[in-house]
């Protein structure tokens, strides 16, 4: 069980979009290193240690990849590191790759948080009130999955005790292939419009159709809430203002100089992103310490 | 005033020469049960979807149908969509989304059912069937059985007044059958609701129902309470008579008709007298002197190395010539994880194809790719010489030669076993394994199947039967055994299977142990009672 | 079949997104201005699809299409680039048409990413197989679609088109720009993939467009589909 687990779906999204729109706007390194830091927590928090470091290798791969590219492709900047094919290689293409990489990191990081803290079918759930529709479809779409795969699996096995399949050639069987997946396309079809009557004998397609709440509204998705909009206004400040825009093109020491005045804005930024941590943590710790008691 | 009326309906589907339904008229009253029975394509799908606005089927319609005194067309959609429930054929085919709980809800949100109140309504629907513990569970992790409940549930938590049913059962297994069936007669007797139900396995039924509607080539014939409808049944309606009326009636039995298994014994002992101790005849459960076709020693099968056995530690043989009723792994579709297979004495894996072992899974469907009957055909003999001669000698031994430019999903369930069935012994088969066949086929249907069976097992073919219908196995296979715990139990001689059995065999075995000679079918059984009778030993 | 306010909410939801990816674009903010832009260019197919009134067959049948392109693109996995998702889509599009094409390509994408991981570029997945969709469904009336160069030019623009977009949003992703040249190189670097989807969709497209299409338009003959 996990703390999201206990909010609306719609409580969480909008949490998480809220960081991911803060992060991927943040260009100055003061705004997205403690977002960084906040995703590598979660996330730990959620998976443990043991996968984080697993995963380690692949994340500084992509880090350095991210950093490479900007380096030979970017050719802007004062600090020209050295030439390449006559054009300059710089110090800030470097540094701004870097942060690039980082702040993709953190967008992939908090996506899966995100996927971990609201599952496919809650997810989903988001759609169903403005676009019923929409949400209908992809609900059937989810519960034929794993038919179509049973299906499959047995229109091959038929198929292939005909022995029409068994014939040689890579081409052949590649047609062979096909030929089963459009049988698998035909009788989903054909299938689809029994299911259809299902539905409109239920009385789908009437006017004034509701939509069953199967996740209550409670007073902690009201709470969260109001921070949230209480944090969010001086978060997106420096954004709105654009007090918060970070140059790397050319890096001068006078932008070294922390802007003191922009620490509480990003604080506020950093807050919403270590909230979750606070809550997802505390829970993971609740349940440690409830199964040592056993 | 009956609650539904149904007055000289008649309906042409839009294009077709001859009408679907002629001249129907029905009256059922509030409350009652109503059994319709009669050969596929009679007409009587057509028949219940009329009777639902939505469903209705495209084409002309005369004459009306008036529910609770509206007719069916001025009846507003809502009230149309809650006031009559309808549940289908095929437990796959009819949900609509993910889980459980949306599916039940799924009408209650279309039919405009506030919020606060949804959850209620389909606890109560769920509860109902006893079905609550499925809520949050995935649709596609419920067995079929489970599934049709579920199908139920949606329509039960609409509140309907009329419940059609068409062939709600055909596909379940017996045990999920008789729950599903409980459960209706469960809405019918609790809740008042009344309920039409189209259904061949009418064993269960015929004790249960109000009354029986025949129906026979788009119009109902006599609509009587069972034990009249036994009484007046004439030649074309017996094979519709579940088997215990049926005995009686053919052994010209006087006075009630008896409906149920324990009526049926008290009137033959009446009939009979004196008990008959049990005389099993002995014979041997291997055939001697025949030709080993198949056998399977010591096999194993699961799907994934942490998946559970499919199939553990199974011995069998087939012989040449016989049906033995109960297979993928002998197919050669799948390799079993450990075990040998011999066919014809010759060990080894073995190839699907030409002469040797064909399988029809238990959707014919599943083997269907081209557009048309002939299409189908000709798809298994390209390339061979003579193909054209032998499909059209098996095309008029399967009768399937009006339909030859039909296309294979416009068929009915039986047409297509017999279309696939065609293309399988198109390949010349020595060994034909089955999968459920008689799913969805009316008695006829199983009559003309079971004979098809013998003559192929005459020519010396082996015949694998996998089936839940007992009568049907009774009736065609040599030997029989039980698949059960991955395993089955040694086959035995399809009599001493079945006669030895209490409780897991036929309606005819159950009603004669004891007091006659043991009997598998109706007609051995009617024969046994002519016999006693006649006072011959 | 949707009601007022809801209509109204989707408006304004639109409305109020459109001006903030405007403010962003304004404000140099690429990496957060392309995605949404690729997101707002989704909406209104998926807010025509919601207004319009079309029944539960209409529905299920592309419901069956997007299930049938998810289950290729999981089962397809392991061999990279080879995927049937853009052919099932155009296939959807020519049988069914612009809008039922568009769907089922960005419903594709939105579902089939949940196993793969979502992220920004889900929503230039869904652009991308939506706009495929699209395409071949402006054909779906015309005697055209049956036509092998049409069908190898759909199979092509699908594959180039999904290249083009998903590789725009590594090149915004990792410059925070979009530098031209940046662009280029990574549509070069990823040619070998760019042809192997178009390859694989036309191969695709030139088996499975015949049999297909004779049955979908059986089954809106039979059942009425989108008429």
């Amino acid at each position: 069980m996990t703390y999201a687990d206990r909010l609306h779906p719609l409580t969480v999204f909008v949490f998480y979009s809220s960081i991911l729109v803060l992060t991927m706007t943040a260009t100055h390194p003061a705004a997205l290193l403690p977002l960084f830091v906040s995703a590598i927590l979660l996330r730990g928090v959620q998976i443990g240690a043991k996968k984080m470091l697993a995963g380690t290798p692949v994340a500084l791969l992509l880090l350095l990849t991210v950093a490479a590219i900007n380096l030979f492709l970017v050719h802007r900047g004062a600090k020209i590191l050295f030439f390449l094919n006559g054009r300059p290689v710089t110090l800030e293409a470097g540094l701004a790759g870097l942060s690039s990489g980082v702040m993709i990191l953190t967008v992939i990081l908090f996506c899966a948080c995100l996927a971990r803290s609201l599952p496919g079918d809650r997810m989903l759930s988001l759609f169903a009130r403005r676009l019923p529709r929409f949400a209908l479809l992809l609900r059937m779409a989810v519960g034929f999955l794993p038919r179509f795969r049973l299906r499959y699996r047995e229109i091959s096995e038929a198929r292939g005790a005909l022995g029409v399949a068994s014939e040689k050639g890579t081409i052949r069987k590649i047609r062979a292939r096909l030929s089963d997946l459009s049988i698998l396309m035909t009788l989903m079809l054909e299938e689809s419009m029994d299911r259809a009557d299902g539905m409109r004998a239920r009385g789908y397609g009437l006017p004034g159709a509701t939509r069953a709440a199967t996740e209550p509204k409670s007073r902690r998705d009201a709470v969260l809430a109001v921070l949230l909009i209480l944090l969010l206004v001086p978060a997106l400040y420096p954004l709105f203002s654009g007090r918060g825009d970070w140059n790397w093109y050319p890096l001068d020491r006078t932008a070294l100089v922390p802007d003191l005045s922009l620490a509480l804005f990003f604080a506020a930024g950093t807050a919403i992103a270590v909230l979750p941590v606070i809550l997802e943590g505390k829970e993971t710790l609740k349940w440690h310490i409830l199964r040592s008691r056993i | 005033m009956a609650y539904l009326a149904v007055t000289d309906l008649t309906f042409t589907y839009h294009g077709a020469a001859a009408p679907a339904l002629t001249g129907c008229s029905l009256s059922v009253e509030e409350g009652e049960f109503l059994l319709v029975i009669g050969p596929s394509g009679c007409g009587k799908t057509t028949l219940l979807r009329s009777l639902k606005p939505a469903l209705a089927p495209y084409g002309e319609t005369t004459g009306t149908v008036e529910l609770d005194g509206t007719p069916l067309d001025r009846l507003s959609p809502r009230d149309a969509a809650t006031l009559i429930g309808f549940v289908g054929q095929d437990p796959e085919r009819q949900t609509v989304t993910d889980t459980v709980f949306a599916e039940i809800a799924f009408g209650l949100e279309s039919t405009g059912v506030d919020d606060p109140l949804i959850a209620g309504r389909v606890a109560e629907a769920a509860g109902f069937l006893g079905i609550s513990h499925l809520a949050a569970r995935k649709i596609a992790e419920l067995s079929g059985g489970e599934k049709q409940l579920v199908n139920l549930a949606a329509a039960l938590a609409l509140r309907p007044r009329l419940l059609l049913l068409d062939e709600p059962v055909a596909r379940l297994d017996p045990p999920a059958k008789l729950r599903f069936l409980s459960a209706v007669r469960r809405i019918n007797e609790e809740a008042g609701v009344t309920v039409i139900l189209v259904c061949h396995d009418t064993e269960e039924l015929f004790p249960a129902v109000d009354r029986v509607a025949m129906m026979e080539n788009g119009s109902i014939g006599s609509v009587l309470p069972p034990r009249e409808f036994v009484r007046r049944a004439e030649n074309g309606i017996v094979p519709f008579v579940p088997t215990v009326p049926r005995i009686w009636l053919l052994s010209g039995g006087a006075g009630e008709p008896p409906l149920s298994v324990r009526e049926g014994r008290a009137w033959l002992k009446e009939t009979l007298g004196a008990k008959t101790p049990a005389t099993v005849p002995e014979k041997d459960d291997e055939p001697s002197g025949k030709e080993e076709l198949l056998s399977a020693r010591d096999l194993w099968f699961r799907y994934g190395r942490n998946d559970p056995d499919v199939v553990a530690n199974l011995s069998c043989t087939l012989f040449a010539g016989e049906i033995l009723a109960l297979l993928k792994l002998l197919a050669g579709i799948l390799r079993p994880v450990a075990g040998t297979i011999r066919y014809e004495g010759k060990k080894g894996f073995l190839k699907a194809g030409r002469n040797a072992i064909a399988y029809l899974p238990q959707d014919p469907a599943l083997l269907f790719a081209s557009d048309t009957v002939r299409e189908e055909l000709d798809e298994m003999t390209s390339g061979t010489p003579d193909g054209a001669a032998a499909t059209s000698e098996l095309v008029e031994r399967l009768s399937l030669g009006g339909l030859l430019d039909s296309h294979p999903y416009d068929l009915s369930g039986g047409e297509q076993t017999r279309l696939a069935l065609a293309k399988l012994l198109l390949l010349s088969p020595r060994v034909l394994l089955l999968d459920e066949p008689t799913a969805g086929l009316d008695p006829v249907a199983k009559t003309e199947l079971c004979a098809l069976l013998r003559e192929l097992a005459k020519t010396g073919c082996g015949i694998v039967v996998a089936t839940h219908d007992l009568t049907f196995a009774s009736e065609t296979a040599d030997r029989a055994a039980a698949f059960f715990n991955a395993n089955l139990t040694s086959p035995a001689d399809t009599f001493r299977f079945f006669s030895g059995n209490r409780f897991y065999t036929t309606q005819a075995v159950r009603l004669t142990r004891d007091l006659t000679r043991v009997c598998l079918t109706a007609e051995e059984a009617v024969a046994a009672i002519r016999e006693k009778e006649g006072g011959t030993p | 079949m949707t009601n007022y306010r809801t209509r109204v909410f989707l408006l304004v939801f639109f409305g109020v997104l459109a001006l903030f990816d405007a403010f962003l674009w304004l404000r140099g903010q690429y990496r957060l201005a392309f995605p949404l832009l690729a997101f707002l260019l989704t909406l209104p197919a998926l807010i025509a699809f919601e207004w319009r009134r079309s029944g539960a067959r209409e529905l299920a049948a592309i419901a069956v299409m997007t299930g049938i392109s998810v289950v290729g693109r999981v089962v397809f996995a392991p061999l990279p680039g080879f995927k049937p998702v853009s052919a099932v889509v155009i296939l959807t599009g020519l049988s069914f048409g612009p809008l039922a094409g568009f769907i089922t390509g960005a419903a594709t994408a939105l579902l089939s990413n949940f196993f793969f991981g979502q992220g920004p570029w889900t929503a230039f997945q869904m652009l991308a197989w939506g706009a495929v969709g699209l395409l071949a469904g402006l054909f779906s009336r015309t005697r055209l679609r049956r036509n092998p160069v049409l069908l190898g030019l759909l199979g092509v623009i699908g594959g180039v088109l999904f290249s083009a977009l998903t590789d725009l949003w590594t090149t915004v992703a990792a410059t925070g720009t979009l530098l031209p040249a940046a662009y280029l190189t990574f549509l070069i670097s990823g040619l070998p993939f760019t042809v192997l989807y178009a390859v694989s969709n036309v191969l695709f497209l030139l088996i499975l467009t015949r049999p297909i299409l004779r049955k979908t338009d059986r089954l809106k003959r039979k059942y009425g589909l989108f008429t």
